[in-house]
């Protein structure tokens, strides 16, 4: 079931998303092909040739970065709104009342969500190479290079990369859990939502912290540093790095299950449809 | 034809009498099929356990007579189909002399004005 | 005939803060049976049908659905019709089957396409340039094309124009498999006392009346809405307006 949810998750949000990207992508090829042209001197300086293809530079360079930030904006306003109309409006007397469990509602929107904010990121971060890529291709390559050149040492490299992935995926996860939540609290109300769920995240965000000051005193108190110098020691686990990796993950994931059990909890108990 | 139910009245007995009717009247031919409970529900809008009800009755009555393959078809019984005609031709006269009685005429006078009324 | 009942409350509460909407329900709901919920705004009529689909939870007492509490399984048997539109705008009357089917494994697609071929209803067209008629009537569609064991229709037929009201009700009688039940909750009486078994009376979050409704016109020889509208002190609401209680 939580696949089938997920297809129609994908189907919602795709139509929307997809345009800002393509926009923004288109709007960066173009953006670099007149920044190329510029570098280029075709027309003669002063010229008003070189002045209208300065300024057309500059008003593709600027559509650009709109673009940019309009995508940035629609993927976090579509997190919000799939959640706020799917779960918590309308939409709910569907969701809640087809034969799935709650915390399959919440994964598929919050692993759909995920992967659009990373398709973001990737958009944009592709948008850029291109752009630049066009004004300057050997520049990007040896820049990309460069920045896998640390992965590029040994077998170990590749893993850590996937390592540093997972992590980050769990990341946006928990960015992602964390406005769900806000929302569910807010739904308890009947009025200002808007201002509760504001207040909920930072309370959620204000909790996770206290909670992680607490682990780290706990960590130094419990000796948890001594204790892993062991492990690794005794080989148990094979290097420093996947060890930093695994401890960060285990904390990632027990934040990750507590804001889920805790959303999960909220709407199965305490769901206010209106 | 319509079906004309009053709500203030158990709906069952009205359908039977109307089912009743049909038959005698050639509507359902003897011998011939008669209507599931499904569609004699639809058309009649009323629900499917009512019309079972009323069905039943005709069935206790012999009237209906239900094969488990071929459904149900009228009965082919003559006589019963004579005295239910008979039957139903007597509660509307009962019907009606209680108007004429509740209008102030006697019997004499009714069977009077019946063939006045018929001559006309 | 099965010996347990399909739906079975025991001192069913339900409790918003201080408000009580259900005070300690006990209710049987036989198989087979089209029942009437009928009851003014706020008696509680809402709250009962929102526990039976599984959207809210009892603050205290027992619900048995086919001899379950409420959940996932009971979910799959239970087919609801809120009394509000549930789509997403985007959606296709396609899409809702599709999602229907890929969810409930009890859709009758081919029915479903056939009663839309029936009522000039394209599958193809996105809900949001729909009329509110045709909406309902789809929302109608996907309900009553699903073989569930209980139905929960509110309010079906209030908002709809008097010739369609005639349509849905054949619809729902003539479109329920044998021993499922349906339950309607309306405050339309008169227009659909004719295709009612059972009549349950709900004020103030308590069931003053279930009766069949044979018994009630041979007891009291009155019609179910006379006997609604006494009930209730009823005023029948003016054309387009609300209904109160006075």
């Amino acid at each position: 079931m939580l696949g089938k949810l997920m297809k129609y998750e994908f189907r919602s949000s795709m139509g929307r998303i997809g345009i800002a990207w393509g926009a923004m992508l288109g709007m960066a090829i173009i953006a670099g092909v007149f920044s190329r042209i510029g570098l280029m001197k075709i027309a003669g300086n002063g010229s008003s040739l070189a002045w209208v293809l300065s300024l057309l530079e500059g008003i593709s360079m600027f559509l650009y970065v709109s673009l940019v930030v309009a995508a940035i904006v629609v993927t976090v306003m579509m997190i919000i709104s799939r959640f706020k109309r799917g779960l918590l409006g309308d939409e709910g007397y569907l969701m809640h009342t087809l034969p799935v469990s709650k915390t399959e509602l919440i994964a598929s929107k919050g692993l759909v969500a995920a992967i659009i904010l990373l398709g973001s990121m990737l958009a944009i971060s592709l948008s850029i190479t291109l752009m630049n890529s066009i004004i300057n291709k050997a520049q990007v390559v040896q820049n990309i290079k460069a920045f896998f050149e640390p992965f590029a040492h040994e077998p170990i490299g590749i893993i850590v990369f996937i390592e540093g992935m997972i992590l980050f995926v769990a990341c946006l996860l928990i960015v992602i859990y964390k406005v769900y939540l806000a929302m569910s609290i807010a739904q308890l109300s009947d009025d200002h939502r808007g201002l509760i769920a504001i207040g909920a995240y930072f309370g959620i965000n204000i909790a996770i912290a206290i909670l992680g000051t607490i682990v780290g005193i706990l960590t130094v108190k419990l000796s948890i540093g001594t204790w892993v110098v062991e492990l690794i020691k005794r080989n148990v686990i094979y290097t420093q790095i996947n060890l930093v990796a695994l401890m960060a993950f285990i904390v990632l994931a027990i934040v990750l299950v507590i804001l889920h059990v805790a959303t999960e909890r909220i709407l199965s108990n305490k769901l206010n449809l209106q | 034809m319509e079906w004309n139910l009053d709500d203030s009245r158990p709906i069952w007995p009205q359908i039977k009498e109307k089912l009743m009717k049909d038959i005698v009247s050639g509507k359902y031919p003897k011998g011939g099929a008669f209507p599931t409970v499904r569609d004699l529900a639809e058309e009649a809008k009323v629900n499917r356990n009512t019309m079972q009800r009323a069905l039943g009755e005709l069935e206790n009555e012999g009237l209906v007579i239900t094969n488990r393959t071929a459904g149900r078809t009228v009965t082919t019984d003559d006589d019963l189909l004579a005295e239910t005609r008979k039957t139903l031709a007597g509660s509307s006269i009962e019907k009606f002399m209680e108007e004429m009685e509740a209008l102030g005429f006697d019997t004499e006078q009714t069977i009077r004005l019946i063939k006045e009324n018929i001559e006309k | 005939m099965s010996e347990r009942a399909l739906v079975e409350c025991r001192a069913l509460t339900k409790r918003y803060g201080r408000k009580t909407a259900l005070d300690s329900i006990d209710l049987k709901l036989e198989s087979g049976k089209i029942i009437g919920l009928l009851g003014p705004n706020g008696s509680g009529k809402t709250t009962l049908i929102k526990l039976l689909n599984g959207l809210i939870q009892p603050t205290s007492g027992e619900m048995y659905i086919d001899g379950q509490k409420p959940g996932i399984y009971t979910k799959g048997l239970v087919s609801y019709l809120p009394d509000k539109n549930y789509f997403a705008d985007w959606m296709t009357v396609e899409d809702l089957f599709n999602i229907f089917e890929d969810f409930y494994s009890d859709f009758n697609r081919a029915k479903a396409s056939e009663m839309c071929r029936a009522l000039g209803v394209n599958e193809l067209d996105k809900i949001k340039t729909m009329s509110k008629g045709t909406r309902e009537k789809v929302q109608l569609i996907l309900v009553m094309c699903r073989e569930a064991k209980l139905y929960l229709l509110d309010e079906p037929i209030a908002g709809v124009d008097p010739a369609a009201r005639d349509y849905i009700l054949n619809m729902i009688i003539s479109n329920y498999a044998d021993d499922a039940t349906i339950v309607i909750s309306t405050h339309l009486v008169s227009d659909i006392e004719k295709i009612l078994d059972e009549v349950i009376f709900i004020k103030d979050g308590h069931i003053v009346r279930q009766s069949a409704v044979d018994d009630i016109k041979e007891e009291e020889g009155k019609s179910i809405d006379e006997l609604f509208r006494e009930e209730f002190r009823w005023i029948a609401p003016t054309e387009g307006g609300r209904a109160d209680v006075r």
